[in-house]
């Protein structure tokens, strides 16, 4: 049973993809390439995420067609942001595998590196 | 009023002094596990001191348990009735537990912000990110290799195209061992717990150290549980990699980073403690929230 998250995903995908309005009806022949989806099903989600902000719609002639109200390099840079930035909460909230370093102590981690790789050998 | 002085001045030593010392021990680095218990059961015996003291200051007349009681029959007190003496009853929890409440108010305040953090950054992430099954991870399409998990209901192990591309398969297969000893260790309960506590006694040594010492002990874990399954050469190399790649964003904390301080313990390893120092450590881990009571208001043996 996939879950409506990932419908929602697949949908912001292929507009990103595309990176030109589509209706619901492109999305829905395209989703139907891999899997059966209802066009009901799919115009429920585009709704979802037009109603969060992820979407926004025209109508053009006699359908509306959807595009992404940000691009989703915007909502990586933003998620990048929220994990290496600096947060009061962010400590608790995310675990980071290691911190950002200064030039100089990434010089040194290099050279400790080399060190090790240069015993290795010998 | 001498038991008030006595638990007052174990709160002090617990709040203050004590910090200082397991801050600086170098066994710690050597057994991770058994430090983070010490730093439990003095955030523990700190609150039960805190409790005792006011408890003891709301009493009023002669009354000495414990092992003060013990003194006092040695020295020749003959001033507190024998009822007096024998151990306290339950309704000692009464303060303790109004003692306890605090900070773990605090802590509830810190896991339902983190929560709502975490439920954003999810939302976001589902949409944008790519999910790598193979993997069991998310992948996002950015240059700065980085790598970190996001705990919750639905855990997720997020990892850059640019950590990808930075990293050899035995690398990449560390971090992600790493990042899943956070996420199946519950790491984030234990930072919680301590961000709580300090938050709830700003200012005291034992929050600041135990926030910050339990953070860096936390990586450690999560270091040896990846070591099960890859060699220290990887890891090493991974978090090189993925400390290198980016631009410092944050201050340094106070001590240089940690990922200085995992390296040397990866590169120059001293094995872990003897078991029968570890047994000791948790012991001591075990008494310390003990002993405030066993000294004011436990049974007057004798």
């Amino acid at each position: 049973m996939r879950r409506l998250g990932d419908l929602e995903a697949e949908i912001m995908d292929r507009l990103w993809t595309w990176g030109r309005p589509a209706t619901v009806r492109e999305i829905v022949d395209d989703l139907n390439r891999k899997r059966a989806v209802a066009y009901t099903t799919v115009m429920t989600v585009a709704d979802i995420l037009y109603h969060k902000g992820h979407l926004r719609r025209e109508k053009e002639r006699r359908a509306w067609v959807y595009q992404p109200t940000r691009s989703r390099e915007a909502y990586t840079a933003a998620l990048m942001h929220d994990a290496l930035g600096v947060s009061p909460d962010r400590s608790t909230a995310l675990a980071r595998f290691v911190e950002q370093i200064s030039p100089d102590e990434q010089e040194a981690l290099r050279q400790a590196l080399l060190a090790i790789d240069r015993a290795d050998q010998q | 009023m001498i038991a008030a002085a006595v638990l007052a001045g174990y709160a002090t030593v617990v709040g203050w002094a004590a910090p200082a010392a397991l801050a600086r021990a170098r066994w710690a680095h050597r057994s991770p596990k058994a430090a983070l218990a010490l730093w439990r059961a003095l955030m523990l015996s700190f609150v039960i001191a805190l409790a005792l003291t006011a408890y003891h200051l709301t009493r009023t007349g002669q009354h000495l348990h414990g092992l003060l009681g013990v003194l006092d029959v040695w020295l020749g007190g003959t001033g507190t009735p024998a009822t007096e003496r024998a151990a306290e009853g339950p309704g000692l929890l009464v303060p303790i537990a109004l003692a306890a409440a605090w900070p773990l108010a605090w802590f509830g305040a810190v896991l339902v912000r983190s929560r709502s953090h975490r439920r954003r950054h999810l939302a976001l992430l589902d949409l944008a990110g790519r999910p790598e099954p193979r993997l069991h991870a998310v992948v996002l399409e950015h240059d700065t290799p980085a790598a970190y998990c996001l705990p919750g209901p639905q855990p997720r192990v997020v990892l850059t195209s640019g950590t990808l591309a930075a990293l050899t398969p035995d690398q990449l297969h560390a971090v992600l061992e790493h990042e899943r000893a956070h996420l199946r260790g519950r790491h984030h309960l234990s930072l919680a717990l301590t961000e709580g506590f300090a938050r709830a006694f700003p200012g005291l040594p034992l929050a600041r150290a135990a926030r910050t010492q339990t953070a860096d002990l936390l990586e450690m874990v999560a270091d040896d549980h990846a070591l099960r399954s890859c060699t220290p050469k990887a890891l090493a190399a991974a978090m090189c990699e993925v400390a290198a790649g980016g631009v410092p964003q944050t201050a340094l904390a106070a001590g240089g980073p940690t990922v200085l301080l995992r390296l040397k313990r990866l590169l120059r390893p001293r094995g872990g403690l003897h078991p029968a120092a570890r047994t000791a450590l948790l012991l001591l881990a075990l008494c310390a929230p003990a002993l405030p009571y066993f000294v004011t208001c436990g049974p007057t043996l004798g």
